[in-house]
């Protein structure tokens, strides 16, 4: 998982100058932007693929009229595999690889 | 979980929280308050859009488009009504955006053949992305149409026709 010193780095804008004075809808959409792009540039395979995380930054609704996939938040997978009775070997280590994908997912 | 409490810390940072004090829990802070949620708190408290400024918005939206400007103005004016409509809580579905620039497209009456390959695709492809590549590339081949036919001096003769019937 990676820090979030390490996120930052990444990201286009690392620092966001502080906004000064009441919020007004064009400051608050600067900000947006920024992060926008920030979100955009971290890249999952959530959505369509090729907006990176940008969901979290922007309304569902204006993200459906730029991909054509829906962004499905990833849903905690718990602590553990949930492994049924009598599973093999194998069943056993694949439900513990997809569990460990999904928690890395859910924590990106 | 940990691009959005990057994001979050960016945000919280930029902005002073009295304008977004009420998100905070008494016992955990923001740790359980989105991004998003206190972007849309922000826009709906401060960066409120009046309904008069809905009105101009959708006006600013279906507003004709001139053929001889770059198609980017018109996509980034169909944009700017995207996101301000989201903002006042009136997002356009992508079916309403799709038929308003579609619409404006049409009255220009430059584009028959795009326009026409346009309405043959299948409902799925029709989205603003796919609407924007499409009618870029139709605005780019007019031009260069424009310019070779210019170049090979079409251009002159008519105007030498259009003289001799006057």
């Amino acid at each position: 998982m990676s820090s979030s010193g390490d996120i930052l780095e990444g990201f286009p804008h690392p620092m966001i100058t502080p906004m000064i004075g009441i919020p007004t809808y064009e400051s608050i959409a600067e900000i947006n932007l920024k992060l926008n792009a920030n979100a955009a540039s971290i890249h999952s395979n959530l959505g369509d693929d090729a907006h990176g995380l940008l969901a979290l930054t922007i309304d569902p609704a204006v993200y459906n009229t730029i991909s054509p996939d829906l962004f499905l938040p990833p849903a905690n997978p718990g602590a553990n595999p949930i492994l049924p009775d009598n599973a093999t070997v194998a069943c056993i280590a694949k439900l513990t690889r997809q569990h460990a994908a999904s928690l890395r997912i859910w924590k990106e | 979980l940990s691009t959005d409490k990057t994001l979050k810390q960016q945000l919280l940072a930029a902005i002073d929280n009295i304008y977004y004090r009420s998100l905070r829990n008494r016992i955990t802070g923001y740790a359980n308050v989105t991004t998003l949620t206190i972007l849309r708190h922000l826009c709906d408290t401060c960066g409120k859009i009046s309904p008069t400024d809905l009105i101009d918005i959708d006006t600013r939206m279906k507003a004709p488009y001139d053929p001889s400007q770059p198609i980017e103005l018109f996509f980034n004016q169909v944009d700017n009504a995207i996101e301000l409509a989201a903002a006042a809580n009136a997002a356009y579905t992508g079916p309403q955006i799709i038929a308003c620039a579609y619409n404006t497209i049409l009255q220009t009456g430059l584009f028959p053949g795009t326009c026409r390959d346009w309405r043959r695709c299948p409902a799925a492809q029709k989205i603003w992305p796919t609407f924007k590549v499409d009618f870029s590339l139709a605005h780019q081949e007019m031009r260069e149409l424009q310019a070779t036919t210019q170049g090979a001096g079409f251009h002159s003769a008519n105007s030498a026709l259009a003289a001799n019937f006057q």
